[in-house]
């Protein structure tokens, strides 16, 4: 049972870190806007027909410039 | 008839501007914005000069530089209704080059785009929102948003603060339980008591300061909210758990005080989100233009951005377009809407050097004008002052339960002295202790969670039946009250012009004269125009009209004029409608009788209030004939016409009992106001808007039916709640009076009524 002098401290730490990464997300924005965030996994951003159109609308604004 | 396939069906659409729309969305791949997409996309407006907005000085004064040479702008977009447009908009300005972010607030309803001037414009990122079918405008009250946004925020991180730490805590707690039953070595505990103690630092001194600043202020002002036992609760235990972890004597209660702090700040937050709900949801009900037409010298206009116009500049109204600042009329004469402002949908016509106030639209042909008032000085500038004013007044939803609470917690602090004072003569070291533990178990969590988890529930349920609930306080009168009051038009009404009847007055075939008489009226912006705007129209040459005094066009020939009956041609069974002719040289060819008509739903849901035994009452600004024969249609036994706002508002506060107004004008945003329940509509002026407690976004009156029905069903729940919660309290705290209650067991009960109070919330959603 030794093992807890050791390990409990070292959550410690990772409760640190993980109060550290908590501040940050929620200074870079990331809870603003609650209400939205459940249906953006609806949206399929690798939809392939997608994909395609935003490289053909690239494409074409090279061949403009 | 133009036609795409969305979402593998054959859907008709209105003009090549929307099928444009409909292939460049498919196009880019994003198809399948339609088949998530909630509501549907409104007709977009005029077309605007986008390149003005590189001009540097506006760019300056809209925009932030970011250090990184970038610039960054947060637009209003009011018709983003669903999470399907901020993903539409998201992602279709983020495949332009240089566009480095955007990111659409679905609850604000506003856009952020960050790019590089280098090599995007925002020019062309306004462009492409118009393109996309919505209507960027400049945000206004940017500080008060900002603020509640930082308010938020900190309230976030407290309860993340919190629940890391509750979770770490309750883990120790967990096997300091299960060492008390399997003897635990006293130095194991001793080590795991002051794990806790560590971790339970940043809950308290940080998440749980929100309890400790409000107590203080209650003290202050000698009012016994809920944040004192909370807050006696929270120290004591805290402060007795360290000593005891200290001295190695006594009962340790951290994982208690962290889990209360957890819960609490939790049912803070439901309620300020719920509150900043109101504040955030945009006002405007219509955009504005973001340009006009400014005079630069020898008879030339250039469209130059709003916010760079000064009072005395000359500028040039379109028709049919609103302006946002308040001029005085240069051209001779004009007709002008103000049905954003009153109400009233019939247009008033105007004389030279008139002042025409901000919000009202152009009915007449293009019009000069000089910039009387800009910005915050402007009529809408100052009404949207006056809204923000009412705004801080506080809300009363403290009401809905302070008797309840006061009773509450000033009977929880003397019944823990009585604990105290029962055990000292007889078991001292033990007073403290079950003193302490009537307070934990006791636990204000479910009484304060009790409304918030409710509310919150209910608003999210009516936004989906098509309901905007703005201030839940209102709940209670929308559920009970027995005296409702109605507005005419475009509450009871459709508050529009419609046909009542035609009277053929010449030889001419009725339905070519009316295709006529239809292709005349489209050609202008006055409201009569909207009750021809079923019937093909035949186009016609020449289209004159002169504000007040009708139309006339040329086809094959012939001149074709409208204006108002004469007594003999009129149509003597719609003696209160207007009625207007069309004719020839030759004479008079159809007469037709136009009014306001009442909604379809209208009957239905004056009946079914009824049958719930509700006294209905008319409040109209309107003529006595026209609202007396609203009235008989719909069998209301009380209407009263021709009332002022200052009438409505003395008519409604002679009822003492609670009273809901259904209303949309903006003459109506007094009584709104007054009310206890109010409800308007969607498309009324932003004032009406604000004064309101719930917003209808369909154009049914039936909603109000949703509405009442929804709000019992939420005021049964939150009675149930409380009712729960008091039967818990009076079955827990004997048991803790008598020392009969162990940490852990305070710890399980508190939660259980808690969690009961949020599932029985929860249940609100359940309701078909």
């Amino acid at each position: 049972m030794n093992a807890i002098y050791a390990l409990i401290p070292l959550s410690m730490i990772l409760l640190a870190i993980a109060l550290w990464a908590f501040n940050w997300a929620v200074k870079s924005k990331q809870f603003d806007d609650l209400e939205r965030s459940g249906s953006d996994i609806l949206f399929d951003d690798d939809d392939e027909l997608h994909q395609r159109a935003i490289e053909e609308e690239r494409q074409r604004r090279r061949e403009h410039d | 008839m133009i036609t795409r396939t969305i979402d593998q069906t054959e859907q008709p659409l209105c003009c090549h501007g929307c099928a444009g729309a409909v292939d460049w969305i498919q196009s880019q791949g994003l198809g399948s914005f339609y088949h998530y997409r909630e509501t549907k996309a409104p007709k977009p407006e005029q077309q605007t000069h986008w390149s003005l907005f590189d001009h540097p000085e506006f760019l300056e004064q809209h925009t932030i530089a970011l250090d990184d040479g970038n610039l960054e702008i947060e637009l209003s977009i009011p018709q983003i209704r669903c999470a399907a447009c901020t993903w539409l908009l998201e992602r279709v300005l983020q495949s332009n080059d240089g566009v480095i972010m955007s990111h659409a607030h679905l609850g604000r309803q506003t856009l952020t785009v960050r790019w590089d001037p280098q090599i995007a414009s925002l020019a062309s990122i306004l462009g492409q929102i118009d393109r996309l079918g919505y209507t960027a405008t400049l945000l206004t009250d940017e500080s008060a948003f900002q603020a509640r946004k930082k308010e938020r925020r900190q309230l976030i991180k407290r309860i993340g603060v919190a629940a890391l730490g509750t979770m770490q805590v309750m883990m120790v707690a967990t096997a300091l339980y299960v060492g008390e039953a399997s003897f635990i070595d006293a130095d194991q505990r001793h080590f795991l008591r002051w794990i806790s103690l560590v971790m339970s630092i940043p809950v308290m001194l940080y998440a749980a300061q929100p309890f400790f600043v409000g107590a203080w202020r209650n003290l202050r002002h000698r009012n016994l909210g809920m944040d004192v036992p909370v807050a006696l609760a929270l120290s004591l235990a805290w402060i007795a758990s360290i000593i005891a972890t200290i001295s190695e004597l006594g009962e340790v209660y951290f994982d208690s005080v962290a889990m209360f702090t957890l819960f609490l700040l939790t049912g803070r937050f439901l309620e300020l989100k719920a509150r900043h709900q109101v504040l955030d949801t945009p006002v405007e009900s219509r955009p504005m233009p973001m340009t006009l037409a400014k005079s630069c010298g020898d008879g030339q206009f250039e469209q130059t951005p709003v916010s760079m116009l000064r009072p005395g500049d000359l500028i040039q109204l379109a028709a049919g377009q609103q302006t946002p600042v308040d001029l005085t009329l240069i051209s001779d004469q004009a007709s002008v809407d103000t049905q954003a402002l009153t109400g009233e949908f019939e247009p008033i016509v105007v004389e030279r050097h008139a002042e025409i106030l901000a919000g009202s639209i152009n009915g007449s042909s293009v019009i000069e004008a000089k910039v009387l008032r800009v910005g915050k000085n402007a009529f809408l500038g100052r009404l949207e002052h006056l809204a923000r004013q009412a705004e801080t007044v506080e809300l009363p939803e403290a009401r809905w339960m302070d008797p309840l609470i006061r009773w509450f917690i000033a009977s929880v602090l003397t019944l823990s002295i009585i604990t105290f004072v029962f055990w000292w003569p007889t078991n001292p070291e033990q007073a403290f202790e079950y003193a302490l533990s009537v307070l934990v178990v006791t636990c204000p969590c479910a009484l304060s969670l009790a409304i918030p988890t409710a509310w919150t529930v209910t608003i999210r349920r009516l936004r989906r039946l098509g309901i905007l609930l703005l201030n839940p306080t209102h709940l209670l009168a929308f559920a009970r009250s027995n005296d409702w009051f109605f507005d005419k038009t475009g509450t009871l009404t459709e508050g529009r012009f419609q046909r009542l009847g035609v009277k053929q007055l010449g030889t001419t075939d009725m339905d070519q004269a009316l295709s006529i008489l239809s292709g005349l009226e489209q050609g202008t912006v006055h409201p009569i125009a909207k009750a021809f705007e079923d019937i093909v129209p035949t186009p016609l040459q020449q289209i004159t009209h002169l504000a007040g005094q009708g139309v006339s066009g040329v086809l094959n020939g012939t001149q074709y004029r409208v204006r108002q009956s004469t007594l003999e041609e009129m149509n003597p069974e719609f003696e209160h409608a207007l009625q207007i002719t069309l004719e020839t040289d030759e004479g008079a060819l159809i007469s037709v009788a136009l009014d306001d008509a009442l909604r379809p739903d209208a009957k239905h849901t004056i009946e079914a209030l009824q049958a719930m035994n509700i006294r209905l009452t008319i409040l109209s600004g309107d003529r006595e004939d026209r609202v007396q024969a609203i009235a008989q249609s719909l069998q209301i036994d009380h209407a009263l016409a021709q009332c002022r706002p200052e009438d409505k508002l003395r008519h409604l506060r002679h009822i003492s009992a609670s009273t809901v107004m259904v209303g949309d004008g903006l003459n109506d945003s007094p009584v709104l106001a007054a009310a206890n329940g109010s409800i308007t509509f969607a498309q009324a002026a932003d004032l009406t808007r604000l004064s309101a407690g719930a917003i209808l976004l369909s154009p049914e009156l039936k909603s109000v039916l949703k509405l009442r029905e929804t709000a019992q069903k939420t005021t049964q729940v939150i009675r149930q709640s409380l009712f729960w919660v008091l039967v818990y309290n009076a079955i827990a705290v004997p048991f803790a009076m008598s020392g009969w209650v162990p940490p852990w067991l305070a710890a399980i009960g508190m939660s259980a009524s808690s969690l009961f109070v949020i599932t029985n919330a929860l249940r609100l959603n359940r309701i078909s």
